[in-house]
């Protein structure tokens, strides 16, 4: 099954989803490691921790033209927001803008 | 029309003072005073706001069991989270239900400005809740406006929209004023710390940004909330980002885009934990 890596919030993900990077606290130490499959009460720690961002492995079953409509309107939105002239440092924000939102559908 | 500053500020009456409790936070911070201790002693004065902290806070301690204390909830989530929940229930309870305009997208769009200045504030090693702070307050010039003169501001908002025009070039044109003077000016006469008063005056001054720290940040966050999308409006255009600012806050976005993922979680859990 294909799958791909979303980084969510620990009140955005259900129980039973692996962790796609380990999740890490605030001074840097391993709170859970790569691979575990998250359970409520792994999740309820990672939220009383202010643990915000957690990256999981999702199953992905969109076709490949679905993940190229994803894309488009991802680079789409960018373009709207990003609209007009501007100085230097917006246009380089943008480019890193798109990058980032092309990486988050891909 | 044009209107002046002092026009505005003698109508300032309109809008609700800021409650005590925001006061005394914003106050301590300045004079580096940010223990737990005070942040009790402040918070303690005021049951409504106690009562909005424990609930938000029971609300992000999902599992933990029954948050029931000030100091509980600090020892659970600690010093700083508590600190910016107390700031953003308070300010926005009090300004929710006073304002017509769309007050929901305002708390929105301020919360994720905070949030956004919080993390360009932390990356350059400044003041994060001062920049927090800050970034909630920074646009409420747009509220004194639009309770003082709500059909010039109607005109402002249409003026925009028709042009796709940014807002403070809008309220240029039609009002003579923008909603960040607008705002310095309430801040000031409001007696908040200098750090938020300059912030909020500064936050559109493009190239012309003064050298003020926590302003450099709000500038940034405000910019880099706006590409993040986070009110989601539909004809949301972002504004034009002072490379000055980026420079002095020593941004580099190809590097600080790494924290886009936390920036957006932080936003989303602030949604949840404020009931926005």
């Amino acid at each position: 099954m294909k799958v791909r890596t979303v980084c969510l919030t620990p009140w955005h993900v259900a129980p039973g989803i692996p962790l796609a990077k380990a999740a890490l606290q605030r001074n840097g130490n391993v709170l859970l490691a790569a691979g575990t499959l998250l359970t409520e009460a792994h999740l309820n720690q990672l939220r009383e921790r202010g643990i915000d961002l957690i990256c999981v492995e999702l199953p992905d079953h969109r076709s490949p033209e679905a993940v190229a409509q994803d894309i488009a309107d991802a680079e789409a939105r960018v373009s709207h927001l990003f609209r007009g002239p501007g100085s230097l440092a917006r246009e380089e924000l943008g480019e890193a803008m798109m990058a980032f939102r092309h990486d988050g559908v891909s | 029309m044009k209107i002046s500053l002092e026009q505005l500020l003698t109508q300032a009456d309109v809008l609700p003072t800021l409650p005590q409790v925001v006061h005394r936070i914003l106050h301590a911070l300045a004079n580096e005073r940010a223990d737990t201790d005070t942040l009790v002693d402040h918070v303690a004065g005021d049951p409504a706001v106690v009562a909005r902290v424990l609930a938000a806070a029971n609300a992000s301690a999902v599992g933990a069991g029954h948050v029931d204390s000030i100091r509980q909830a600090i020892l659970l989530l600690g010093l700083d989270r508590v600190r910016t929940i107390t700031l953003a229930t308070a300010i926005i309870d009090r300004f929710r239900p006073t304002s017509h305009y769309d007050a929901q997208h305002l708390w929105l769009h301020s919360v994720g400005v905070a949030v956004c200045s919080q993390a360009v504030a932390q990356h350059a090693e400044l003041d994060a809740d001062m920049a927090y702070a800050a970034g909630l307050l920074h646009d409420i010039g747009q509220l004194l406006l639009f309770t003082v003169v709500p059909q010039h501001y109607e005109a402002v908002l249409r003026l925009k929209r028709e042009r796709d025009i940014c807002i403070v070039d809008a309220e240029r044109e039609v009002l003579g004023i923008d909603h960040a003077l607008v705002g310095g000016a309430l801040a000031k006469h409001w007696r908040l710390p200098l750090p938020i008063v300059d912030a909020i005056a500064a936050h559109h001054a493009g190239e012309t940004v003064p050298d003020t720290e926590i302003g450099d940040a709000v500038h940034v966050g405000e910019v880099l909330s706006h590409g993040l999308d986070l009110g989601a409006s539909p004809n949301d255009l972002v504004p034009d980002l002072s490379e000055l600012a980026c420079a002095r806050v020593g941004i580099n976005w190809r590097e600080f885009s790494s924290h886009f993922a936390e920036i957006e979680a932080r936003f989303a859990v602030a949604r949840l934990v404020l009931g926005l």
